[in-house]
């Protein structure tokens, strides 16, 4: 699994595939570290926990964070076990405190507890995150959900975006105590719509998924074509939120003057700009090569396939700055200073007409702040959801 | 189906067997668990009567010792553990009972060189960068 990953992801992410093409080479069967140790190789790259009991070889350490790739390792049961009592136990011995650091020695963190597999399962907070589909009308929505008991929060991805883009997100707000959960919205990701209809909303897809997940009220967080769905949500269900925050977006506001600013940032031509320098600030894509190149994947596979995107879908409400007026719930508006489509001019007359809502500006952050200045927006937003 | 929910089916499905003593326990698991398993399942046997047998291979790709071909070679099995990516497929695949999956621990990729080399900084991108393209003649990659 290391090898797909580094021979397909991580040298292009380094902007390196073409200079060390040929000089690379894949192993199967064998175990890298044997390779090393033998000296047909300088350097490998593999599970930490297949590294460390080579002789012969010295571990220098784990990839980088920015460009780790952290793997699950998860259990399941065979069709047609037998053994059952003992496949139970089994994995119970192996969340105990007794096998905890035998695996953490070898390299692995445990991410189980034995509680969650005891009998008592049922009132232990499980941190394994889930994967699923919820069928809409015309759709089936896929999201990922943290679980457990803590306060949700759902995000909601940009065009450019999906289910996938809040790696920088899930350890933070999980480790606060919420609950994370992000899906796919329709014509992205895993998400399959048909093409026949019916198209639904973008509010009314949420609605569907937060029933489904039994969630009264949460925390609702939309980045930039996402933050349209989010304040057209709070507008047509404010009762389920107890705040929304609205990231780098135009909002979907339509009065003529409004929509008139929203066209002047985008001039001719400039939708033919690539992607990541219309979406990334100028600062980001100075410091942060690799980061590009990661936000650049996501954006190159976000899209669902052309067959299942499903007919567009349209409001549920004409968002207007006068309809937001009536907005009583928290909101917070966050603003990129360098963001090309959403600045803080334009969200500021978002903010304005709600009433007790802030506008925070993130300095040099463009149109993916959440991606480029990760710790200031998950602090600003953490901030905000502790005061409601 | 969330993981409460997976566990309370893995509850069901144990609940249907009543092997009350000693029983043979067969694993198969990704490589990345061998090391931690030579230690952890003596420890099991002893503390419990139950034996296992276990064998492991690669989560993913086609060697002929991936968990995958392992199976599909009808090697028998009670349990598998392995990436999640490579149970999800195997679940899909009906070689595994669906909302029995749980997660067990977090893997990274590591890097080492050879005994007795200097030890490369790769502790930013951009020196992990400058470490391939500066010094390394052949880099090899586990699949």
């Amino acid at each position: 699994l290391s090898g797909v990953y580094v021979s397909t992801e991580l040298f292009s992410i380094l902007g390196i595939a073409d200079r060390i093409k040929g000089k690379t080479k894949k192993i199967e069967g064998e175990r890298v570290g044997a390779a090393i140790a033998r000296g047909d190789a300088e350097i490998g790259f593999q599970q930490i926990s297949e590294l460390l009991p080579v002789t012969g070889i010295q571990y220098v350490g784990p990839l980088p964070p920015q460009v780790q790739r952290t793997s699950i390792i998860s259990a399941g049961i065979r069709s047609g076990a037998q053994s059952l009592d003992a496949v139970r136990t089994f994995i119970q011995f192996l969340a105990s405190p007794a096998a905890i650091p035998v695996l953490e020695k070898n390299g692995l963190e445990s991410v189980v507890n034995a509680h969650s597999v005891g009998a008592s399962f049922e009132q232990s907070q499980p941190r394994a995150f889930h994967e699923g589909f919820v069928d809409v009308p015309g759709a089936k929505i896929f999201y990922r959900d943290s679980g457990g008991d803590g306060t949700p929060v759902i995000f909601l991805h940009a065009y450019t975006g999906s289910a996938d883009v809040w790696e920088h997100q899930i350890p933070a707000f999980t480790s606060a105590g919420y609950r994370f959960i992000a899906y796919d919205r329709r014509g992205y990701g895993h998400t399959v719509a048909d093409a026949n209809g019916p198209a639904s909303t973008g509010p009314d897809d949420l609605l569907a998924l937060v029933n489904h997940l039994k969630i009264d009220k949460f925390h609702l967080v939309g980045t930039a074509a996402g933050g349209f769905v989010a304040l057209d949500f709070a507008v047509s269900y404010p009762s389920r939120l107890r705040s929304f925050t609205l990231l780098c977006s135009q909002g979907g506001v339509q009065d003529a003057d409004f929509v008139e600013a929203v066209q002047r940032l985008s001039p001719e031509g400039f939708r033919n700009m690539p992607p990541d320098f219309r979406e990334l600030g100028p600062s980001y894509r100075v410091t942060n090569p690799a980061g590009v190149a990661r936000w650049s994947e996501f954006e190159k596979t976000n899209r669902a396939p052309e067959a299942v995107r499903g007919p567009s879908q349209p409001v549920k409400n004409r968002v207007t700055l006068a309809t937001i007026q009536g907005i009583k719930i928290p909101a917070m508006m966050i603003a990129g200073d360098a963001d090309l489509y959403a600045p803080p001019s334009l969200m500021r007359r978002i903010a304005e007409r709600i009433e007790g809502a802030q506008l925070i500006v993130l300095p040099e952050a463009g149109h993916s702040a959440w991606w480029e200045v990760p710790e200031m927006f998950n602090r600003t937003v953490l901030a905000f959801f502790a005061e409601h | 189906m969330t993981s409460r929910l997976a566990a309370r089916a893995l509850l069901l499905v144990v609940g249907s067997a009543s092997a009350l003593c000693s029983a043979e326990l067969r694993v198969i698991a990704s490589g990345a668990l061998t090391e931690a398993f030579s230690e952890l399942i003596p420890q099991f046997e002893k503390s419990t009567q139950h034996k296992v047998i276990a064998s492991f291979g690669s989560s993913v790709g086609s060697a002929s010792d991936s968990i995958k071909a392992r199976l599909e070679r009808g090697e028998p099995a009670d349990l598998v553990i392995l990436a999640r990516e490579g149970l999800d497929q195997l679940i899909k695949e009906g070689w595994v009972v669906q909302g029995t999956s749980i997660d067990l621990a977090r893997s990274q990729i590591g890097v080492a060189v050879r005994a007795g080399a200097p030890k490369p900084d790769i502790t930013t991108v951009e020196a992990l960068r400058h470490t391939l393209l500066r010094r390394i003649r052949l880099h090899i990659q586990a699949v």
